[in-house]
């Protein structure tokens, strides 16, 4: 592999590194790690409903819109850093 | 009442540990200080032992107790058994104790002084010179290492029993060595915070307590080349990267060459 494929490649990975600890989002003091299958799973909840944080912990969900908005709002975040950054690193 | 004024205060807050050895830690410590000031404005500082310019308290102790670790193929004394005396020590009601050499680089630690986990720490470990994720056992027993790197707590009696066991370990360790067969030459916090935790658990699960991203760390054959506030120039025998994101570094004496 070349000098430069290896640093992309090197770049790349920790790019991925980074977003994965950002896609962590914290609500109600539970943590949520806000990946596709989370913003499909927010949409399916409903005020009052009480969901499992990625430490097992249970949470209550008082304002399921809210909860959407951010778990939403936090993976456009880290996806457009993502997608910056990536530009950055091939270009 | 008195409770939510407290909270008003800023009940929160970061201990950084500080003692002099062959390695200019003052420096290191220093630096760590100023990331934190610059990604975390609003948490204060207090740092314990040596008193660095930029924190916002300090806690003066006496030196600890020696112990000793290889640094590049010497043995040399370190000054590591002090932290788990961060429950007296902190002021806060929430406290994240971080090592002088855990470059903070971004505000991702906001997030543990969100949760209401009262115990936090990291299990998994990313190398970022080979990107690959690990998991350390504490000698040869089935316990998972923590790292005692990076710590968030809560002042609460379960808290306080954890740091009780956490003293009777490192009081014991020849014993704890010789059971789960590890070195007893170097007292490792890291050892030390996993079984005390699991004997907090009554060796049951201790997932609750695992920060869910990785610590990201550098091995000590991988040298700081060169630091600023937004990011670390490392270099390994492949080629040199920037790392942007909180950074564990082992090799101490390239990281203090580096912030001069």
């Amino acid at each position: 592999m070349s000098q430069r494929r290896f640093a992309i490649k090197r770049d790349l990975n920790l790019l991925h590194q980074r977003c994965e600890a950002q896609m962590i989002m914290v609500y109600e003091g539970g943590m949520f790690r806000c990946d596709t299958h989370m913003v499909a799973y927010s949409l399916t909840i409903q005020s009052g409903d009480v969901i499992l944080d990625v430490n097992h912990t249970p949470i209550k969900i008082n304002d399921a819109q809210q909860f959407q908005q951010k778990v939403h709002q936090q993976h456009h975040m880290v996806m457009n850093e993502y997608a910056e950054e990536y530009k950055k690193i091939v270009e | 009442m008195l409770r939510s004024i407290k909270k008003l205060l800023n009940d929160q807050g970061i201990l950084i540990y500080n003692f002099q050895s062959h390695i200019d830690y003052s420096r290191i410590a220093e630096k760590c200080v100023q990331q934190c000031k610059k990604f975390l404005p609003t948490i204060p500082v207090m740092t314990v032992g040596q008193p660095i310019d930029g924190a916002d308290a300090h806690h003066n102790i006496d030196l600890p107790a020696t112990n000793k670790r290889v640094f590049g193929n010497q043995s040399k004394i370190w000054h590591n058994l002090a932290r788990h005396m961060s429950y007296e020590i902190t002021p806060w009601q929430r406290t994240i104790v971080i090592d002088s050499d855990y470059m903070v680089l971004s505000n991702q630690l906001e997030k543990l002084f969100a949760s209401d986990q009262q115990i936090l720490m990291h299990r998994e470990w990313y190398d970022v010179a080979n990107d690959t994720i690990h998991t350390i056992p504490v000698g040869k027993s089935d316990i998972d290492m923590l790292w005692a790197t990076v710590l968030k707590f809560d002042k609460t009696s379960a808290v306080a029993e954890f740091f009780d066991l956490w003293q009777k370990v490192i009081a014991n360790y020849g014993y704890y060595a010789k059971l789960f067969e590890f070195s007893s030459h170097v007292i490792r916090n890291d050892f030390a915070v996993s079984i005390a935790l699991k004997q907090l658990m009554n060796h049951n699960s201790i997932d609750h307590c695992v920060i869910p991203w990785s610590i990201c760390t550098t091995r000590d054959h991988v040298k700081v080349k060169n630091i600023d506030t937004n990011k670390i120039v490392l270099e390994d025998s492949k080629s040199s990267f920037t790392v942007n994101f909180d950074c564990h570094v082992l090799n101490k004496e390239s990281l203090c060459d580096a912030i001069s």
